[in-house]
C-alpha cells in the first residue's frame, strides 16, 4: 500500500474494465436474445472466465515472461542460469506483478452477475471439471506467450511479437459458434485461443465433455514439448555479455 | 530564429526516426492490434446482424468498416509513453532543464518521428482487412470524407498525445504514475468509441460531447459517411478550442510541477 495512487488507480481500472464490458454486452443484447447460442448470463461467465485467466497471468507471469527479450538482448540472463533452481521456471516467475490482484474483485461480478441472470448453479462435478479444464486452458496460454518470447534467442527484439499473444486472446471472449472457416480452424488448434476460455465455461453450463478436456491435454502437451524444444536450442544461441 | 526553432526540433525528429527503423521486425509484429481485433469484432457482429439487418442506424458493412477504421485511428496515435515519467521518478528529468526546449514539444516530436514507420505498417494492415472482408466493407464516398477523417485523426491524435503526455507529468507528485497510466489507456479505449461506437451507447450526448471522440470516433464515422451534414467547421473549431486547452493545462502543469521536482538520484 506504499503506493496509494497506484492501487487506486488499479482499482479503477478494474472497475472500468468491468462496467465497460457491461455497457458494450447490455447495449448488444439490447437488440438480440443471444449470441453465438449464448445469453446474456453466459457470456458474463464467459467474459468473467476471460479477465480471471488474463489477470491471473499478468500477476504471476506476464511482466516476468515479456521482459526475457531484455535479458537476452543486454546478456544478462546467466544470472538465473548459474542458479539452483530450473531457470525456465525463475525466469517465469522473477518479477510477478501483485498490483494486478487489486483488480481481481471487479471481474469476480461477471460471475455473480452471470449466474443471476442464467438462475443456474453448476454441480460440484462440473465445477471441478471447470476449474481443471480452466488451469489446463491457463497452462496453454501461458506456454503460447512464453514459446513466442523463446524467439528472442533467434531475433533480437520481439517485444512487439509478445502482444500478438494479448491480440489474439480477443478471440476468446466470445462464443466458440461464431468463428467460421480459416479461422475457427486456425484458432481451435495451431494458436487455440477460442477453446481458452470457450471450454472452460461449456462445464459450467453442463455442456462440457471429457473429450474438451482430452483435447485440452494434448494441446498442452504439444505447446511444453514445443517449449522445452525452443529453450534446449534458444539457450545454445544465448551469449551472455556480464553478470 | 523561428526557422532555427524548427531546425532544432527537426534533429530531434530524424534521429528519432533512425531509431524506428532500427528494429523494423519489431515493429512489423505490432501489426496484429490493427488486424486482430476488427477480425474477432467481424466474427461478433456478423453473428449479431444474422439475426437483425440493421442496428441502430448501423448496417453490417458500416460497423466492420467503422472497427478497422476506428481502431487504425487509435493505434496510429503516437503514445506518450512511460518514459517521461521515469525520468521525473529517477531523476533523468533534470537533463531536460537546463536545454531550451519545450519539453512537450521535444517529447511529441520525438513520438512522431519514432512512428512514421509504424504508420506504413498500420495502414498496410488496415489495407489487408479491406482485402479479406472486400465483400463487406465500405469506401468513403468520394475524397472528401476519406481526407477530412484522417486530417481529424491526426489533430485528434496530437490532443489524445497531449491529455496523455498530462498524466504522465503527474509523476511530479505520484509516487508511482504507471497505474493511472493503464487507466488513462482503458478510459481512452472505450470513450474514444473503440469498444463501441458512441452513438450506440445510452447517454450518447454525454459522451459525444467529450474530446475523445476526435481519436477514432469521429474520423471514422465520416470515414463511412455517417456525418454528411456535418458543420465542419464548428467540430474543427472545438478540436482546436480543446487542443489548445490541453496544451494550456499541460504547461501549467508542468511549471509547477518543475518547482517541485527534487531531482531524485543522479543523472
Amino acid at each position: 500500500m506504499a503506493f496509494r495512487a497506484d492501487v487506486i488507480f488499479e482499482i479503477l481500472t478494474g472497475l472500468s474494465v468491468t462496467a465497460f464490458t457491461f455497457i458494450f454486452f447490455e447495449v448488444i443484447y439490447s437488440y438480440v436474445q443471444s449470441i453465438g447460442g449464448f445469453d446474456k448470463g453466459q457470456i458474463y461467465i464467459l467474459a468473467g472466465t476471460v479477465y480471471l485467466m488474463s489477470n491471473l497471468y499478468r500477476t504471476f507471469f506476464g511482466f516476468s515472461i515479456f521482459s526475457l527479450s531484455v535479458l537476452v538482448r543486454r546478456g544478462r540472463l546467466e544470472k538465473y542460469l548459474i542458479r539452483p533452481l530450473d531457470p525456465k521456471i525463475l525466469v517465469a516467475l522473477r518479477e510477478p506483478r501483485f498490483d494486478n490482484l487489486y483488480r481481481l474483485p471487479s471481474y469476480l461480478t461477471f460471475f455473480i452477475y452471470g449466474f443471476y441472470l442464467t438462475k443456474t448453479l453448476p454441480g460440484i462435478t462440473d465445477f471441478l471439471l471447470y476449474i481443471i479444464s480452466f488451469i489446463i486452458s491457463f497452462f496453454i496460454y501461458l506456454f503460447l506467450h512464453y514459446n513466442l518470447t523463446l524467439l528472442t534467442f533467434w531475433i533480437i527484439e520481439v517485444s512487439n511479437l509478445y502482444y500478438i499473444i494479448y491480440d489474439l486472446y480477443e478471440f476468446s471472449r466470445y462464443p466458440e459458434k461464431i468463428y467460421k472457416g480459416f479461422f475457427r480452424t486456425f484458432f481451435m488448434t495451431i494458436i487455440p485461443v477460442i477453446i481458452l476460455s470457450n471450454y472452460p465455461v461449456k462445464f459450467l453450463f453442463g455442456e462440457g465433455k471429457m473429450e474438451y478436456l482430452f483435447y485440452q491435454i494434448i494441446l498442452l502437451m504439444i505447446f511444453f514439448s514445443v517449449f522445452k524444444l525452443m529453450w534446449k536450442e534458444g539457450i545454445k544461441r544465448y551469449e551472455g555479455a556480464t553478470i | 530564429m523561428y526557422l532555427r526553432v524548427i531546425r532544432k526540433y527537426l534533429e530531434v525528429g530524424k534521429i528519432q526516426l533512425l531509431q524506428g527503423f532500427q528494429y523494423r521486425v519489431n515493429t512489423f509484429f505490432l501489426v496484429s492490434i490493427i488486424i486482430v481485433p476488427p477480425v474477432a469484432y467481424f466474427f461478433l457482429w456478423k453473428s449479431i446482424y444474422s439475426q437483425r439487418e440493421i442496428i441502430s442506424h448501423y448496417k453490417l458493412g458500416e460497423i466492420i468498416t467503422y472497427y478497422i477504421i476506428s481502431y487504425l485511428f487509435l493505434e496510429i496515435k503516437p503514445h506518450a509513453w512511460w518514459g517521461i515519467s521515469e525520468s521525473i521518478k529517477d531523476g533523468r528529468f533534470s537533463l531536460y532543464i537546463t536545454k531550451p526546449i519545450n519539453h512537450l514539444i521535444f517529447h511529441m516530436v520525438m513520438a512522431y518521428a519514432y512512428v512514421i514507420l509504424w504508420w506504413v505498417v498500420a495502414i498496410s494492415g488496415s489495407l489487408f482487412l479491406f482485402f479479406i472482408f472486400k465483400n463487406y466493407v465500405i469506401l468513403p464516398q468520394g475524397l472528401k470524407p476519406f481526407f477530412l477523417s484522417f486530417f481529424f485523426a491526426f489533430f485528434g491524435g496530437i490532443m489524445g498525445y497531449i491529455i496523455e503526455y498530462i498524466f504522465n507529468i503527474l509523476a511530479f507528485w505520484i509516487e508511482k504514475p504507471f497505474g493511472i497510466l493503464r487507466f488513462y489507456n482503458y478510459i481512452i479505449y472505450f470513450f474514444a468509441g473503440n469498444l463501441i461506437p458512441l452513438d450506440l451507447l445510452p447517454f450518447k450526448k454525454f459522451f459525444l460531447s467529450l474530446p475523445f471522440k476526435y481519436i477514432s470516433y469521429y474520423p471514422a464515422v465520416i470515414f463511412i459517411g455517417k456525418v454528411q451534414n456535418i458543420n465542419i467547421l464548428g467540430e474543427l473549431i472545438t478540436l482546436f478550442f480543446w487542443i489548445l486547452l490541453f496544451f494550456l493545462i499541460s504547461q501549467i502543469i508542468f511549471y509547477f510541477g518543475r518547482k517541485y521536482y527534487s531531482a531524485p538520484g543522479s543523472v
